[in-house]
């Protein structure tokens, strides 16, 4: 499992940050489609959580079917998990961050022409 | 879920001072409870009820459907431990780990002489000899070893160290993950126990005024940070458990979720989210009135 260091100071319930987490190892190919995931136990070891919280993490994700319950043995990592992972961030992470930075820009009395200049740049230097 | 401790208005006297006050709960199996409470708030008297030690003064107990002051055969399977536990002066720790082999069932010994290991005790140490902390990490060493279908730990860090307590809340989650049963751990420093627990159960004043999943509990409150006037005009309506207002910053901690149709209103009044923990939670929910104000007392 990734590094995750649960942040206690996060507003973001627990076991959301663990959801989170396993989504990030999907994304990043650590965990692959297809595979089994991590279980309840395991997670609850390796994170010192109690099980109760770690069952919720992974029934968040059951319930965003990136997770698929299979009789007698671990969750699996849906066939689709990738993409419907990304299709959501892409309404939910991705969103929050654009609207915080035209926030940001109207602050600081940026104009539309320039946030866009800047996203080019910096799309052009991280592909550098 | 099933039930493993049921209370009916059960109700424990000292004399005249009433420590539990018609109390009705009912505990759900294989949790990892917290009980949390302030001084004198009636935990002892609770656990020392679940374990057969007193007998109620009214209402009713019962642990795995029987009362645990007249089952003495269950007595195995109910362990209370507590810190100042007393243990004959002479005995060794090998000796108390055999007298507990004897009366409890599933008592792991092998089990037991690991964790002395772990803990840097030798069996032939004499019980007298040993200081507070080491005191607490043995009693909780037999505790645990005993794997009693409902374990009551009574303040086990008292006097421990920092590195003995984070040892303890370790193993204790993990035996507790191989080895799922009721387990109660009182503590009065629930932000440290708080990541292992499952439920949490909160007294005050002889009463239960909270038992919930902690998870819950974790989303049951939040804190805003802002001007007096923007803290006042977010919570007109709103639960405010606990508000303070001063020059330079005003807070208010509110009963309710944080959740995303939260976040436009702060944004609308300017002020800053924070989680509040459930350790605080508790401290709010169980302050008097006028305790939080100290600064009476250097009023002239």
């Amino acid at each position: 499992m990734k590094a995750l260091k649960i942040d206690e100071n996060s507003l973001t319930p627990i076991y959301v940050q663990i959801a989170d987490s396993i989504e990030e190892d999907i994304l990043n190919d650590k965990l692959m489609e297809g595979n089994a995931c991590y279980s309840q136990l395991m997670i609850a070891k390796e994170l010192k959580v109690n099980p109760a919280t770690a069952a919720k993490g992974i029934n968040l994700l059951v319930g965003h079917e990136i997770l698929e319950k299979q009789r007698g043995q671990a969750m699996t990592i849906a066939a689709d998990a990738k993409s419907k992972i990304i299709e959501r961030k892409k309404k939910t992470d991705f969103k929050d961050k654009i609207e915080e930075l035209v926030k940001l820009a109207k602050r600081l009395h940026v104009s539309e022409e320039y946030l866009q200049n800047q996203i080019s740049k910096t799309f052009e230097e991280s592909e550098r | 879920m099933r039930g493993v401790i049921e209370t009916k208005q059960l109700t424990y006297r000292y004399g005249r001072k009433t420590a539990l006050d018609h109390v009705n709960i009912t505990l759900n199996e294989n949790q990892l409870i917290g009980l949390i409470g302030r001084n004198g708030s009636g935990k002892t008297t609770f656990l020392k009820l679940c374990a057969g030690y007193y007998y109620p003064t009214d209402g009713e107990i019962t642990v795995f459907e029987e009362e645990p002051f007249h089952r003495i055969e269950s007595l195995g399977e109910i362990i209370y431990s507590n810190p100042n536990v007393y243990h004959k002066e002479l005995n060794t720790l090998e000796q108390i780990l055999k007298y507990f082999k004897l009366t409890y069932p599933r008592f792991d010994a092998v089990f037991a002489n690991k964790l002395l290991v772990v803990f840097a005790l030798q069996p032939t140490m004499r019980f007298k000899n040993l200081s507070q902390g080491m005191v607490s990490v043995f009693n909780f060493i037999c505790a645990l070893s005993t794997r009693a279908r409902l374990t009551l730990f009574d303040e086990p860090i008292l006097g421990m160290d920092v590195t003995s307590r984070k040892k303890i809340y370790e193993i204790l989650l993990r035996d507790y993950i191989e080895c799922p049963r009721t387990i109660i751990v009182s503590s009065h420093i629930l932000s440290e126990l708080e990541d292992i627990l499952s439920e949490i159960l909160l007294i005050d004043e002889g009463k239960i005024i909270l038992y919930k999943d902690l998870d819950e509990v974790r989303t049951m409150s939040y804190r805003i940070d802002g001007t007096e006037d923007a803290v006042k005009a977010f919570c007109s309506d709103k639960t405010v458990i606990y508000s303070n207002y001063n020059t330079m910053n005003s807070y208010a901690v509110i009963e309710g979720e944080y959740n995303d149709t939260i976040i436009p209103e702060g944004e609308k009044y300017n002020v800053a989210f924070s989680k509040v923990r459930p350790e605080d939670y508790c401290v709010y929910k169980t302050l008097r009135g006028g305790e939080a104000d100290l600064e009476c007392l250097w009023e002239r």
